[in-house]
């Protein structure tokens, strides 16, 4: 129960500022802190508790539709991340937004973030978690689109909704393959169920539609470019979702699926090549970017990379340092992103290059600076070094020629990301070429640099605290059941250690030295940013979509109601003679014994009444007035209650009769109070409508007598009759069905009869109010 | 439509049509009726009034408006929906109590909403007409 | 006794058709009336036809082992159900269309998407 009820408060925090609308802004905005904060509390006091909470409340098992989450130490630690930084980078945005009008908007999705957010962390139910999944999604592209005004801003937070939002619905059909394989979406219940051997191209169908969906979340290569191009949104959404958790997100959801899928090679060989090449990739681009937010957030690509490779790898040494990267990444990425933010803010410039000298101006800031790329380049002593450490080590327990190729591409990548600090480094805040340096003393903010500063010790002070080294080491339990985690202490010898440094000194050297050729060379960068290949192929496809869609759409609606009729009436005669001519043999066995069958005699009155509803027909369709065709139509009405009362159906008899006297009426009514107009027949393409309603009319038929005669499945419905009484307590079964067995179908159809009236009504309704005005 | 044949009739039947709508919805779950025809006959009953004494003076009877009737049907069909949840079972299943003889469950909550549904529907649609044309 | 039927159900759905082909609007509503009953009898004849043996009993040992099939009934009833909402909300959409542009020709509404 505790752990929905940290969702709920930091739910609860998004609808507040509507609330609480009398209160001053700035008070208002701190009191928002408080919901989260007790969500924190409640995930600290979790954090110590031995076993795994979860809840679960049945909604509809059938469909493995559940509320259902769980809390192992892993994902309560995510989740005090989570909460933890989502507080700081409110406080700061308190501050950075507040001359923004529209920042109300701002903080409910802001929290309705944080909140769906803690949701997918703790769902344990596949369906639930894509709900808050897309949920994210959602609030990201509200975030992403702040700067409503701005069209820049408004493209790319449609592109990536379209991009997340339709690696959901890849994610989706997965989950929804998952559960027609193993007939559960719980992943408790998963771990056990999973077998890939009955199934095995659905599968590997659903791993690659999975695969899809965190690609496009965690902005894998190709679907890489629209985090880039995110952060149009205000910095501190760029720090709390596009680099600290909401990307992190695939990435989480492999960490969750990782046991269920560990024994199939597609799974792995997927995750690590995209995620070794995006590692490489983000790396590159950032090197070439001139932005600084594009450039940061090229290198949380690049990290997002590394992470899905490793879990990729799979082996549990991996994916523990995986996690540990994780967490250092988010933390000094969502300091770096701050810092972006700040320098945007008060310099008014994005650009790298046009920002310098910022040590004489803000010595303070420039600590920020130091500290957080200190961090990012990984360099000894920081969370990030230790993470990279841990993950050295466990990569020397794969094979030989693993070794090699992975220790290779971590120096490759690292050295890039340290090229780039470097250049970070040194010319936005040691250079001072210009005599104006551009920066204006202008934080007069308290918050707005201590929060960078807070998130940069952060990154450095963490392994420094026993404490806090101790509450990651816990983790490892979660991770790596069996095997005691062995310290840096334990494993022997110098050589070794000398051993997991090499790589490390290895990309620091390349990369300070490439760093260094980059500013010296300086025409490599490009000062309006880069556009990625596969920027350009989306822009190219969407506009096609456009082109195309409208092109089909002015061929298929050309606006004549008959014409979608013809193409609807010729379209089901050839599915429905496709299907006759395929099933003829059994269809032919079939039509003949049942109809010689004894028991179904026809006396004279089912002729009669046949013959009346046909005359009713006729009457429609030949009569010259209105009144007439109406009065034909209620025959054949109440030839069908007649029917209906014959084959022992009373409810639909008792039903039909209403409906029929109510419809006749109806009709008479409107045709009462309209000046009559003759029925005449103009000239239409007659013989063609006539051929093809004959047709039409047999196919059908023979549909109603091949329906009736052939019997592929047996009958459900001696289920309902043996239920009825006893566990439904009810003796008419018809009505039985509708309110109990099937209830969920009609509340659609009792829901579906509401919407025709209130239709009905609206369209009444508003011609009244315009005639009155 | 002003005819003292129909006032006179109307003011004896309606009441008895929706008597008889009443009885069908309840005797629906053993016998043919239900909230289907339930709703329908209560409608016709109103409808009858309409038509002998006007929109204006049925819609006073009423009291409440359709619209009402059929967010309060909706509501008390997914309510009902909802009381198997509060009993930790699965949406939608049937939660029935026994006293002596009567059995009352959850299902015949849903088939007044049903029923609320239909009566609401249609006498929105026909008075709305009515009074439109 | 299903033959019977299958060609009622025929002549249903094709005389709708053939009325929701014409230009005249008020046909259109008539056709759709048609085809929804067709439907309906198509749902009910496929089911099974059975005389005399309505899906209603009192008590648990009076159930006979053959009986109607209850469910396609409990399909038509919903259906007959909905089929009235739409006819009238497609009434009201016709008498409003011949109140706005006078006239009940199908083909005359091109012109209202064109301005």
């Amino acid at each position: 129960m505790l752990i929905p009820t940290t969702i709920l408060l930091a739910l609860s925090s998004a609808l507040l500022p509507f609330l609480l609308h009398p209160l001053n802004k700035l008070l208002r905005n701190i009191i928002l802190t408080i919901p989260p904060l007790l969500a924190l509390l409640i995930i600290i006091s979790q954090l110590n508790s031995q076993e795994v909470p979860s809840y679960q409340l049945s909604w509809l098992p059938s469909l493995g539709l559940d509320l259902y989450f769980e809390s192992s130490y892993f994902q309560l630690l995510f989740g005090f991340f989570i909460l933890f930084i989502g507080i700081f980078i409110h406080l700061f945005a308190v501050i950075y937004l507040q001359n923004d009008p529209s920042q109300k908007s701002w903080f409910f999705w802001f929290f309705m973030f944080m909140g769906s957010m803690l949701g997918l962390i703790f769902s344990a139910n596949l369906f639930l978690l894509f709900l808050f999944w897309e949920l994210t999604s959602l609030a990201s592209f509200f975030l992403i689109g702040h700067y409503y005004e701005q069209e820049e801003a408004r493209k790319s937070a449609w592109e990536a909704l379209l991009i997340t939002g339709g690696g959901g619905l890849c994610l989706l059909t997965g989950f929804i393959m998952i559960f027609i394989i193993t007939g559960s979406v719980n992943l408790p219940e998963l771990q056990d169920k999973f077998n890939n051997t009955s199934y095995p191209l659905l599968t590997n169908i659903a791993i690659l539609l999975i695969i899809l969906g965190i690609m496009t979340k965690s902005a894998q290569y190709p679907f890489h470019f629209w985090l880039p191009d995110a952060m149009t949104a205000p910095a501190p959404a760029s720090a709390y979702l596009h680099s600290a958790t909401m990307v992190k997100a695939g990435v989480f959801l492999s960490f969750r699926l990782s046991p269920i899928f560990s024994n199939l090679y597609l799974w792995h060989v997927l995750l690590v090549f995209f995620g070794g090449f995006t590692f490489f990739w983000g790396a590159l681009c950032c090197l070439k970017e001139n932005s600084i937010k594009k450039a940061l957030a090229y290198t949380t690509v690049s990290t997002l990379g590394l992470l899905t490779c490793l879990i990729g790898i799979g082996t549990p040494e991996i994916i523990y340092s995986a996690v540990l990267l994780m967490f250092a990444h988010a933390i000094y990425k969502a300091g770096l992103f701050l810092f972006a933010g700040t320098i945007e803010f008060t310099t008014h410039h994005k650009y790298l290059s046009k920002i310098e000298g910022l040590w004489r101006k803000q010595p303070l800031f420039f600590m920020v600076a130091l500290l957080s790329i200190y961090s990012l380049a990984g360099f000894p002593y920081t969370f990030s070094f230790h993470a990279k450490e841990e993950l050295i080590r466990s990569i020397y327990r794969l094979n030989p020629s693993y070794i090699v190729m992975f220790s290779l591409l971590l120096i490759i990548g690292n050295s890039l990301i340290i090229g780039f600090s470097t250049r970070l480094f040194i010319i936005p805040l040691l250079r001072a070429k210009t005599k104006e340096a551009t920066f204006h003393p202008g934080i007069s903010s308290f918050l707005l640099t201590n929060i960078p500063l807070f998130f940069a010790i952060a990154g450095i002070s963490i392994p420094l605290s026993k404490d806090l080294t101790g509450i990651f080491h816990k983790l490892s339990h979660n991770f790596i059941p069996n095997i005691v985690v062995e310290h840096s202490q334990n494993t022997t010898g110098h050589f070794q250690h000398y051993l997991l440094l090499l790589p490390s000194i290895l990309s620091w050297s390349i990369g300070i030295v490439l760093g260094f050729y980059i500013i010296w060379k300086g025409n490599i960068i490009n000062e309006q940013g880069i556009t990625p290949f596969a920027t350009r192929l989306y822009q190219h496809i969407i506009q096609q979509l456009l082109l195309q869609s409208d092109r089909i759409t002015r061929f298929f609606q050309n606006g004549k109601l008959r014409s979608y009729l013809q193409t609807f009436a010729v379209a089901v005669l050839i599915v429905s003679f496709i299907a006759i001519v395929t099933e003829w043999e059994i269809i032919k066995a079939n039509i003949l014994t049942h109809i010689v069958r004894p028991e179904h005699k026809i006396t004279k009155y089912d002729f009669i009444l046949t013959s009346i509803i046909i005359a009713g027909i006729f009457g429609v369709i030949f009569a010259r007035t209105k009144l007439t065709a109406v009065i034909c139509l209620g025959i054949i009405g109440y030839g069908m209650a007649i029917v209906f009362l014959i084959f022992s159906a009373p409810d639909l008899a008792m039903t039909q009769f209403i409906i029929e006297t109510l419809t006749v009426s109806l009709f008479v009514f409107v045709f009462y109070h309209l000046p009559e107009q003759p029925l005449y027949r103009r000239k239409t393409t007659k013989y063609q409508n006539l051929f093809i309603c004959t047709l039409f009319g047999i196919v059908m038929g023979f549909l109603t007598l091949s329906a009736s005669s052939i019997q592929t499945h047996p009958s459900i419905s001696s289920y309902f009759t043996t239920k009825s009484l006893n566990e439904a307590h009810g003796g008419n079964i018809v009505n039985v069905i509708l309110v109990d067995f099937r209830g969920f179908d009609t509340l659609g159809e009792i829901t579906v009869l509401a919407i025709a009236g209130i239709g009905t009504y609206a369209l009444l309704r508003y011609q009244r109010l315009k005639n009155h005005e | 439509m002003n005819s003292l044949i129909l006032k006179t009739a109307g003011k004896y039947i309606a009441p008895l049509l929706f008597l008889f709508a009443i009885y069908l919805l309840f005797t629906g779950h053993n016998q043919p009726g239900g909230g289907f025809s339930g709703g329908l006959v209560a409608s016709a009953s109103f409808i009858l009034l309409a038509f002998a004494y006007g929109v204006e003076q049925t819609q006073k009877w009423i009291r409440i408006s359709p619209l009402y009737i059929i967010a309060i049907g909706l509501l008390l069909a997914v309510g009902s929906g909802v009381i198997s949840i509060l009993f930790g079972q699965p949406f939608m299943t049937g939660v029935w109590i026994t006293l002596e003889s009567l059995t009352l469950g959850t299902p015949m909550l849903f088939d007044t909403g049903v029923f609320l549904v239909v009566l609401g529907t249609t006498l929105l649609i026909i008075l709305e007409l009515i009074k439109e044309v | 006794m299903e033959w019977l039927f299958a060609i009622l159900v025929g002549g249903l759905y094709s005389a709708g058709l053939y009325l929701m082909l014409q230009r005249n609007m008020f046909k259109l509503v008539l056709g759709m009336c048609l085809i929804s009953h067709g439907a309906n009898l198509l749902i009910f004849t496929a089911g099974g036809l059975t005389r005399n043996l309505p899906p209603i009993f009192s008590e648990a040992n009076s159930i006979p082992a053959q009986m109607t099939d209850p469910l396609p009934q409990a399909f038509v009833l919903t259906a007959i159900v909905i089929s009235f909402g739409v006819t009238a909300f497609l009434l009201v959409l016709v008498h409003r269309t011949h109140k706005i542009l006078n006239t009940d020709d199908v083909d005359d509404l091109i012109k209202t998407d064109l301005q």
